[in-house]
């Protein structure tokens, strides 16, 4: 995923929401698409944070947990 | 402010799928193990069946 800014990144957190149990034996399928682009400034100067959102499913076609997950991008 | 942010944007619904990937006992150890999780049902079938699951069942910060 290339953003043009900034020279480090970093993780900048995850929130994992449960849907339905997980069992021994699932087999999980995940599916991943970008969410969101944005920047914003603050006191140490400006991040860009991208974010991604992927759906877990299992054998059955349920979904058992939404993830969405960000990294930030700096100077 | 609104800032003119240089990526591709083509990327915007597209899904990327990985797996499948199958959940075994050792992975739900080790996952347990990673958050400290030590909730019965997390551990053994006939205390995750007591709680109201099918079996045993993995933290979902497994994903």
């Amino acid at each position: 995923m290339k953003v043009k800014f900034g020279r480090t990144q970093m993780h900048a957190g995850q929130r994992v929401e449960p849907k339905a149990p997980v069992y021994a034996g699932d087999q999980l399928t995940a599916s991943s698409h970008l969410k969101d682009v944005y920047a914003k400034t603050g006191r140490s100067g400006t991040m860009v944070f991208i974010v991604w959102e992927t759906t877990f499913s299992n054998q059955d076609g349920l979904v058992v947990a939404e993830v969405q997950e960000s990294f930030a991008k700096r100077e | 402010m609104a800032m003119e942010l240089e990526y591709d944007r083509s990327l915007y619904g597209v899904e990327h799928k990985a797996g499948p990937f199958e959940i075994t006992n050792e992975i739900i150890d080790r996952a347990n193990s990673s958050v400290g999780e030590t909730g019965p049902a997390f551990h053994s079938d006939e205390t995750a069946r007591e709680a109201g699951f099918r079996g045993r069942i993995a933290p979902p910060t497994l994903c």
